[in-house]
């Protein structure tokens, strides 16, 4: 069996490949929204960001201290704004010249750099600015940022205004100072993200991606504004970091679903159809080696389409259950009826009489073929008295309907010539008695002849039946007497009877349709020119062999072409026998016997009857010479058979077996001899075949003549 | 059966029929009365059908009858089954067949 590719294993592919164009088309997507996913980032990175700053405010007090001290930078810076602002870091060549100009606005804030030491005022704030600058350091370092600065937002000027930086170290770095209390006024083209225009929120500053978020009071009074700067770099790779994440999440859950997919599938479906399939092999395994078949009830609890198929299933299998088991029966019904058509045809065929059949008084050889196992052709003979009865018959139709009529359209006619009806007579009766009831409509044709054997006469009846052939002295005549209708279809006929001369040495060739109709594969039929021609050049032949030429010519005529109708012949002829009875012990019995043999097988050559006179004259001369009792009795039978003649000598005398104890005796020139004794090599010699028997109280001699 | 004698330079016998047990007795009881003076005999069969053992018989009885008279018997004209007669008893041997 070719190797099967499961169900489930094909859900499963479906599955990855669905989960890995999905994956693919998210990637896509995700890459197409990259704004969006850099702002996702920088909100993250923020968050990191806040936590940090936050973390080291953890109590509302601390926080409040971190809100007290912005305050405390704010008002320094706003000192210092309204001292500097005319100030612009753009109108000085170098940063000296703009560091002087700052501190000549305000010398508190800006101390001598080497001494660090200024005013008790500024002391204090640079403490608190110390504070806010490690704050901004810590969460710059920690969340990974550029810088992290502070500003406030002035909104007469709607700019804002620098407070402090994680960059400048207050400690280490003079020169921030000169940039606390320098403002800055956001520009539309600041704004990087879509949709931001509104909060400002997200935008590029000094080319780099920042984010503002403002700190307000636990009353929401605006205190400051924290401002976290971002590489582009950075963000891009947490943006990978995120895409990769994002796959990772996506490919797991796909896995996961495919996971559930094909655990459902098998929960759901493989396994009901595993069943189906199980119970499927199983059936087809037990059909193959032909065992015991029986229905596997398959129970599916799941409420769709496996729940119909099982049911189909079991139902199918229980109607394959039903149907093998009526074709079983219907065939041992069709064999049974196959036996009974064989017996049936067995039947048929044993109420025919034999194919061959000789007497002294008649010779019959016939022929019948069926096309199916029981026919419709029948031929029959019997004696009617001192004659002679032949009848060839064809019932319409075949099979056993045909059968059954011809069985009794044979049993009618025979029973009816039997009780001594004449030909007309009987075909009158049959047909009547056909026609009764014959609901089926069939008929029969039929040739009924009756010898008579001493006038010499063929009478006969042709109920529409094919006209056979006579043969006599060489001549082939059809005999073309009237045809009747057939028998059994009408009521009321009047059969014509008519005879013909028939004598020893003439033969009537009967036949059915099915010889004449016989067709080859080219559609041609065997025809009565066929029948007559081969009947013409067997004039001289025996019985026998004129059959068997027919059906040899039969045979090459029709080839390998199905044959579809049976085959019948039959042909007749007066047998040529002799039986003489002698009861008078005197010569002259011999010269009897030999005289009427004679005029009885008057068609046999002189030599052959030569050798029968010296055969007769020597035997029967033995008997009266030598066999003691006064009242001998001599029967005498003479039988043609076939290319024979058979001689019977029969005798009541005593058993003495004279072929047994003759001595041989051959003359020889000088011999001197007596009278007598060769009698029995002359009959040996002259016979083919000479046998002595003792029978029943009589001596029996056979001798058989070849006639060739 | 018909039988005719004639006599001349040589006696000749013509037989017609069958020369069997009854007509062979008829023949021997003809030729007893018969004189023969002719020094040869001849038994003309051409219009014989047939020869049994009986006219074997009464052929053998002639030539043993003319034998010691110095006299000769000739068979003339035989058919075949009478030839074959004449063979299987050695028939042809002993008498002269022409």
């Amino acid at each position: 069996m070719k190797k099967r590719f499961p169900i489930l294993a094909k859900i499963g592919i479906l599955g990855a490949l669905t989960s890995i164009i999905a994956a693919a088309i998210s990637i896509v997507v995700t890459y197409n929204s990259a704004a969006k996913r850099s702002e996702e980032a920088l909100i993250s990175r923020v968050n990191n960001c806040l936590d940090s700053i936050y973390f080291q405010y953890y109590t509302s007090d601390e926080a409040n201290e971190l809100i007290v001290n912005l305050v405390t930078i704010k008002e320094k810076t706003e000192e210092v704004y309204e001292k500097v602002k005319d100030i612009h870091q753009s109108d000085y060549a170098t940063f000296s010249e703009y560091e002087a100009a700052m501190k000549s606005k305000a010398p508190w804030f800006y101390p001598d750099p080497t001494s660090m030491i200024g005013s008790q005022e500024f002391l204090a704030f640079r403490q608190q600015y110390i504070q806010l600058n490690s704050l901004l350091t810590n969460a710059q370092f920690s969340s990974g940022a550029v810088s992290v600065f502070t500003a406030y937002f002035m909104e007469e000027k709607s700019s804002y205004v620098f407070m402090a930086d994680s960059r400048y170290n207050v400690v280490q770095k003079g020169e921030f100072y000169f940039l606390v209390g320098s403002s800055y006024t956001l520009k539309s083209t600041d704004v990087l993200v879509e949709g931001d225009e509104e909060s400002y929120d997200t935008f590029s500053l000094n080319g780099y991606l920042t984010r503002k978020v403002e700190v307000l009071t636990n009353d929401g009074e605006y205190v400051a504004t924290f401002f976290i700067q971002y590489t582009y770099d950075a963000i891009r790779a947490e943006n990978q970091r995120m895409l990769i994440r994002d796959a990772l999440i996506l490919f797991g859950t796909s896995l996961a679903i495919i996971g559930i997919i094909i655990l459902g599938s098998y929960l759901m479906f493989t396994r009901n159809i595993k069943k189906v399939t199980d119970a499927a092999s199983k059936a087809k395994e037990r059909l193959s080696k032909n065992e015991e078949f029986e229905a596997v009830s398959i129970s599916i609890k799941s409420n769709d389409e496996m729940r119909t198929l099982g049911e189909s299933f079991n139902a199918l299998e229980q109607q394959l259950v039903d149907y093998i088991a009526i074709v079983k029966k219907e065939a041992m019904e069709k064999e049974r009826v196959n036996a009974e058509l064989g017996v049936a045809s067995k039947i048929q065929l044993d109420s025919l009489p034999s194919t061959s059949y000789y007497d002294e008084k008649v010779r019959v050889e016939s022929l019948i073929r069926t096309a199916k196992e029981v026919g419709g052709d029948f031929y029959d003979y019997f004696y009617v008295g001192k004659k002679f009865v032949v009848i060839m018959s064809d019932v319409s139709g075949k099979g056993i309907p045909a059968a059954l009529f011809m069985m009794k359209a044979k049993e009618l006619l025979k029973s009816n010539l039997i009780k001594g009806s004449s030909l007309k007579e009987a075909a009158t009766e049959v047909n009547e008695a056909l026609v009764v009831n014959n609901k089926e409509n069939l008929f029969v044709t039929s040739f009924i002849g009756m010898i008579d054997f001493e006038e010499g006469k063929l009478s006969y009846v042709n109920a529409g039946h094919e006209k056979p052939y006579l043969i006599s002295n060489g001549e082939v005549i059809r005999l073309d007497g009237n045809s009747n209708f057939v028998l059994g279809g009408v009521e009321g006929i009047d059969f014509v009877e008519e005879s013909v001369s028939f004598k020893k040495g003439d033969k009537l060739f009967m036949f059915t349709d099915g010889l004449n109709e016989a067709i080859n594969s080219k559609e041609e039929e065997f025809t009565y020119e066929n029948i007559q021609k081969t009947l013409e050049d067997t004039t001289g032949a025996s019985l026998k062999d004129i059959i068997s030429t027919m059906t040899k010519r039969l045979d090459e005529f029709v080839g390998e072409q199905e044959v579809f109708d049976d085959v019948t012949m039959m042909v007749v002829e007066p047998g040529v026998s002799l039986h003489l009875s002698y009861d008078k012990k005197d010569y002259s019995i011999i010269e009897d016997a030999v005289d009427k043999f004679n005029e009885s097988f008057d068609d046999l050559s002189i030599e052959v009857k030569s050798k029968v006179g010296i055969i007769l004259d020597e035997l029967m001369n033995n008997l009266i010479s030598y066999e003691k009792r006064e009242d001998l009795v001599i029967d005498l039978d003479f039988i043609l058979l076939d290319e024979t003649l058979r001689i019977l000598i029969r005798d009541n005398g005593d058993d003495y077996d004279v072929l047994a104890n003759h001595k041989e005796k051959y003359a020889n020139k000088g011999d001197d001899l007596e009278v007598g004794g060769f009698g029995i090599a002359i009959v040996k010699d002259l016979a083919k075949e000479v046998t002595y028997e003792y029978l029943a109280g009589h001596s029996v001699m056979k001798i058989i003549m070849d006639l060739k | 059966m018909e039988i005719k004698i004639e006599h001349g330079e040589n006696l000749v016998i013509s037989l017609k029929g069958r020369l069997d047990t009854v007509t062979s007795v008829e023949l021997g009881e003809k030729l007893e009365k018969e004189e023969m003076n002719e020094k040869l005999v001849i038994m003309d069969m051409k219009e014989l059908e047939y020869i049994s053992s009986a006219g074997l018989r009464l052929l053998l009885t002639l030539k043993k009858k003319l034998s010691p008279e110095g006299k000769e018997l000739e068979i003339h004209n035989l058919n075949p089954v009478c030839q074959e007669v004449f063979r299987v008893t050695g028939f042809g041997n002993i008498l002269t067949v022409k």
